[in-house]
């Protein structure tokens, strides 16, 4: 009872920490994300150093393009290498005549209109105000005479002389804030980058040097941590330097910045790599550190936060559900007990508003701290973030689901097979004829809208494709479950075909069916098997039986052998009492009747049970009846009784067993002969029917035959139903027997108290 | 005397065949299984031996090999497996006739009495080397003096009788179907013919074989015709 709470905190305790892993990843993330290292792998890590990184060059190209526009505007703003702020900049034509402006006009002028550079950012130009209201004066397109930034000749067309007073003002004060910036991180305060720029005419004497550390020679500029030494024009190139770039664009900078139109001049530019001085590269150089350390922070975060949200992740999997550890039940919360596809539905619906409402929200806060080159990525991983927990959820659910057997049972789909699998075959074929004649339409009439309504302009839509797409699948799908049914129902056609005509043995192929007709098919072979069985079955017993008569029946011999033999011996002990010999007449008489019965039941047995071995063989049926006749002329003639026989004076071939015909054609005999009625004739015949043979054998009955004639052939029917004259009644049973045996037809009739036996034969050409 | 040793394990029914052999003669030793038939034997002169075949021990078939590996007397099977197969196997290990029991006293001592002939009159039955004897097993014909005897004993035929036995006898082993017996003993076409030839054939079997059901040497080959066994 203890261990619930206990238990109960654990689960509370491993989600709260799979949270905060979470975001502990995400943090991670994040630091990697909004790092201005993002992107670059993660190679650099461990051998890079500020002066290879890509920032660094990019700082370094850009420095060297404020050197050369730093040399172009000196010209404009300085006399004698300091700010000449008399220096005139500007000369135009408007309503008040030629006017010439100074750099302080402008500036004063700017001033009016706004216009201000703050020291803070880099003397970046700010402005105009918005309160400054134009006058007419203001408004005045004037011609430019000269400005100090481009000479007139290069004038190209009438719209770039002309402007307004506050548009050049605004040009010429953004070039004075360019100039000035660059003047004041160079030139004027502490740096860590050294240069020097020299032209030279074609005469050596007339030269012009840019520098910023004049006291500075070449060699030391040189000596510094990382340096670039340029000499020569494009057609002529010297290169030194230890940077990682070769920084191709100075030449071109040198020749445009060039005043004499020479190819001999120079370019050096050093580095002080232990930063000094307090400048921007110092900055940067800690900023880059910093960014750097923040990168792989971020690299162990995610690693430390993923690994534990794994494991925790793995532990709520095992304890998701159970109330204690030990407890096999699973408890359900209210929101594994929806349908599986509504929870789910339900989660992704939330997850989507997370994402479109919720995340933005958060992203706002995180907007914040973060500067806006940044938003779109911590979007994302606030995203990410939202989707993660919803989906989590979700998971969980269908763990608890899982553990609980309830994610197949409890779900819509289930319900839909269930109702229709509740249904007749006849309704669920209608439901889903229904559904495919629906979505088909739908889908037809979606893709006419398509075709019609957007004239075919947007056919290789991906909307359209797919759906598209999705029609042909369809169908094809239909018509392939379709198609597979009718091939399992020839099957099963056939295997029905071929069980009803006595193949017991058939059997179909259960690999190949599916669904529905699999447990039909599995039901014919069930069928199959049965019929097998039965009829194995009943061969079986027949044999058993038939077995089971022969062992019987030499148990009764061996007794019936001392019976038959001291009988005969007293018999032979000359007894004189009537009465004595009479009662020795019934023993004798009795005792040789079950010695034939015990030989007829083994007989009739086996040729009931087919437990014959025959020997078939090509016979001439008229022979046989002339020899059985033969056998039996002397024994009419003792019972009174004339055989008349038709026979046809040919050769009429059967295939047979000799000695099993001879066997049925004297039960015939014997059985006419024990039941004809005395001083009547016996006809027997061989007719000769075209495909086959038929012998009949037709007699007076002398008791009447008050029964049918299949009763005959039923052992132990015989025709006087008292069972007092010699013979066992098996006689005819066993002629039937065995004609059927050999593949010959076996017939008796009763006409009044005629009797007639056939036995029919195909002939043998 | 002439000594028959008899085995079975039904007591009365050796007793049975002992009272009818006695009363034809013949001495006879009891045995009632295989093993004690075998010590019987090698203890006493023996001219013929009657077996059962299901009996404990040693059976009938194990008790004819064993004897037939050293004496070549006439072995009588007895027994109630009445089936082809049972009385082919006996007869292929060695035994010289097979009754089935239930059986007709007569019969046996018809059949011990034609064994014990065989055996005995084999030797001077065969210095008759005249071209006018034939000879099938106990079957002997002598067309000169137009006498038949089947071991020994004579037997009396008609003249046709004499006639298609001695055809099939001349030609043993060949099947005569009715048609060609009649052409040639009548000299007539058959066209018509009755049951005259399967009578007497019938009455032929009747006088020469001891079971006429189950003939020794003139043999119903059913629907083809007749034949004597080559012996």
């Amino acid at each position: 009872m203890s261990k619930q709470p206990a238990t109960f905190f654990l689960k509370r305790f491993v989600g709260f920490l799979h949270i905060l892993f979470v975001c502990i990843a995400l943090v991670g993330i994040g630091f990697m994300y909004l790092n201005s290292n993002y992107g670059r792998g993660l190679d650099w890590i461990e051998t890079e150093t500020y002066e290879q990184s890509p920032d660094f060059n990019k700082k370094v190209q850009s420095d060297i393009s404020n050197i050369f526009d730093y040399i172009q505007y000196q010209e404009i703003f300085e006399t004698g290498g300091k700010v000449d702020f008399s220096k005139l900049v500007l000369e135009v034509t408007s309503s008040k005549g030629e006017v010439s402006y100074t750099l302080n006009d402008i500036i004063s002028y700017g001033k009016k209109l706004g216009y201000y550079m703050d020291e803070a950012s880099n003397y970046e130009l700010y402005g105009p105000s918005d309160e400054y209201e134009f006058t007419a004066e203001d408004k005045e397109r004037v011609y430019i005479r000269w400005r100090c930034y481009q000479s007139e000749s290069s004038l190209t067309g009438p719209e770039q002389s002309y402007s307004t007073l506050p548009e050049l003002t605004y040009e010429i004060l953004s070039r004075y804030s360019t100039y000035y910036s660059i003047y004041s991180r160079l030139m004027s305060d502490f740096t860590n980058l050294y240069f020097r720029v020299a032209f030279y005419s074609k005469n050596d004497a007339i030269y012009k040097i840019y520098s910023n550390a004049r006291e500075m020679s070449n060699d030391d500029m040189m000596a510094m941590g990382r340096y670039i030494y340029y000499s020569g024009d494009s057609n002529d190139l010297t290169v030194h330097t230890n940077f990682g770039s070769t920084f191709p664009s100075i030449p071109a900078m040198m020749m445009e910045t060039n005043p004499y139109n020479s190819t001999k001049n120079f370019f050096v530019l050093g580095l002080d790599t232990t930063f000094k001085a307090n400048d921007d590269y110092k900055q940067a150089h800690s900023n880059y550190y910093g960014s750097t350390e923040t990168f792989v922070l971020g690299i162990y975060l995610t690693c430390i936060g993923m690994a534990g949200s794994f494991i925790t992740f793995l532990f709520l999997i095992f304890a998701s559900g159970h109330k204690t550890f030990f407890d096999k039940t699973i408890t359900l919360y209210p929101i594994d007990k929806l349908k599986t596809e509504v929870m789910l539905m339900i989660m992704l619906f939330v997850t989507y508003v997370g994402v479109t409402v919720g995340s933005p929200l958060f992203a706002k806060m995180f907007h914040l701290f973060v500067t806006s080159y940044y938003w779109e990525r911590i979007d994302r991983v606030v995203a990410l973030g939202v989707i993660y927990f919803c989906l989590i959820l979700a998971f969980f659910s269908l763990v608890r689901r899982y553990k609980a057997e309830t994610l197949w049972s409890n779900s819509v789909f289930r319900e839909m097979t269930k109702m229709l699998s509740e249904h007749t075959f006849k309704y669920r074929l209608v439901i889903c004829y229904l559904m495919y004649l629906g979505i088909n339409t739908l889908i037809t009439v979606w893709g006419c809208y398509c075709v019609f309504a957007n004239r075919g302009h947007s056919l290789d839509s991906i909307p359209f494709l797919i759906g598209f797409g999705l029609w042909i699948v369809g169908n094809i799908a239909v018509f392939y479950f379709l198609y597979r049914n009718a091939v399992q129902a020839d099957m099963i056609h056939e295997a029905v075909d071929r069980l009803a005509a006595g193949e017991t043995s058939y059997k179909v192929d259960l690999d190949e069916f599916h669904s529905l007709e699999s447990d039909l098919a599995a039901g014919l072979n069930r069928i199959s098997d049965g019929l097998e069985t039965a009829l194995a079955e009943q061969v079986k017993s027949e044999r058993l039986k038939a077995d089971l008569i022969t062992n019987v029946s030499h148990d009764i011999k061996t007794p019936l052998t001392s019976i038959i033999n001291y009988v005969d011996l007293i018999k032979r002990e000359n007894i004189q009492d009537p009465k004595i010999q009479k009662y020795l007449e019934v023993l004798d008489q009795k005792s040789h009747r079950l010695k034939t019965l015990t030989e007829d039941l083994v007989e009739a047995s086996k040729a009931s049970s087919g437990n014959i071995k025959l020997e078939m063989m090509d016979i001439d049926i008229v022979e046989l009846v002339q020899q059985t006749n033969g056998e039996f002329e002397d024994k009419y003639e003792l019972s009174r009784l004339k055989l008349v026989s038709t026979l046809p004076n040919e050769v009429i071939l059967i295939e047979a067993d000799g000695r099993r015909l001879w066997r049925v054609l004297e039960n015939l005999y014997n059985n006419a002969c024990k039941y004809a009625l005395e001083n009547t004739r016996v006809y027997v015949g061989v007719e000769d029917r075209g495909a086959e043979v038929v012998f009949s054998i037709k007699n007076v009955s002398a008791s009447p035959l008050n029964f049918s004639p299949d009763e005959l052939t039923e052992r132990f029917v015989r025709g006087d139903v008292s069972r007092t004259t010699e013979g066992s009644g098996l006689g005819l049973s066993i002629a039937k027997s065995l004609t059927e045996l050999q593949g010959g037809k076996f017939k008796l009739s009763i006409d009044g108290d005629l009797f007639k036996a056939e036995v029919a034969f195909p002939i043998k050409n | 005397m002439q000594t028959i040793l008899v085995c079975d394990d039904d007591k009365q029914i050796v007793e049975a065949i002992n009272i009818y052999l006695t009363g034809e003669g013949f001495n006879v030793i009891k045995a009632y299984d295989g093993y004690e038939a075998l010590d019987l034997l090698a203890e006493n002169e023996v001219n013929l031996m009657i077996v059962d075949v299901m009996m404990p021990g040693l059976d009938g078939i194990r008790t004819t090999l064993k004897v037939r590996e050293t004496s070549s007397i006439p072995i009588i099977i007895l027994s109630a497996k009445s089936e082809d197969t049972d009385k082919i196997l006996g007869l292929n290990i060695g035994a010289d006739d097979y009754i089935t029991k239930p059986f007709n006293p007569l019969e046996l001592v018809a059949r011990v009495k034609s064994q014990i002939r065989r055996y005995t009159q084999l030797g001077n039955l065969g210095q008759q080397n005249n071209s006018q004897v034939y000879k099938c097993g106990g079957l002997m014909i002598n067309d000169e003096t137009k006498d038949v005897t089947v071991d020994g004993e004579p037997i009396k035929l008609t003249p046709i009788e004499y006639n298609i036995l001695l055809l099939l006898v001349k030609n043993a082993g060949k099947v005569f179907s009715i048609d060609q017996i009649y052409e040639k003993i009548w000299n007539e076409d058959a066209i018509g013919a009755d049951n005259t030839v399967a009578v007497h054939i019938r009455h032929i079997r009747e006088k020469i074989e001891i079971n006429p059901k189950e003939p020794r040497y003139l043999k119903v080959v059913w629907g083809v015709g007749y034949k004597i066994e080559k012996q």
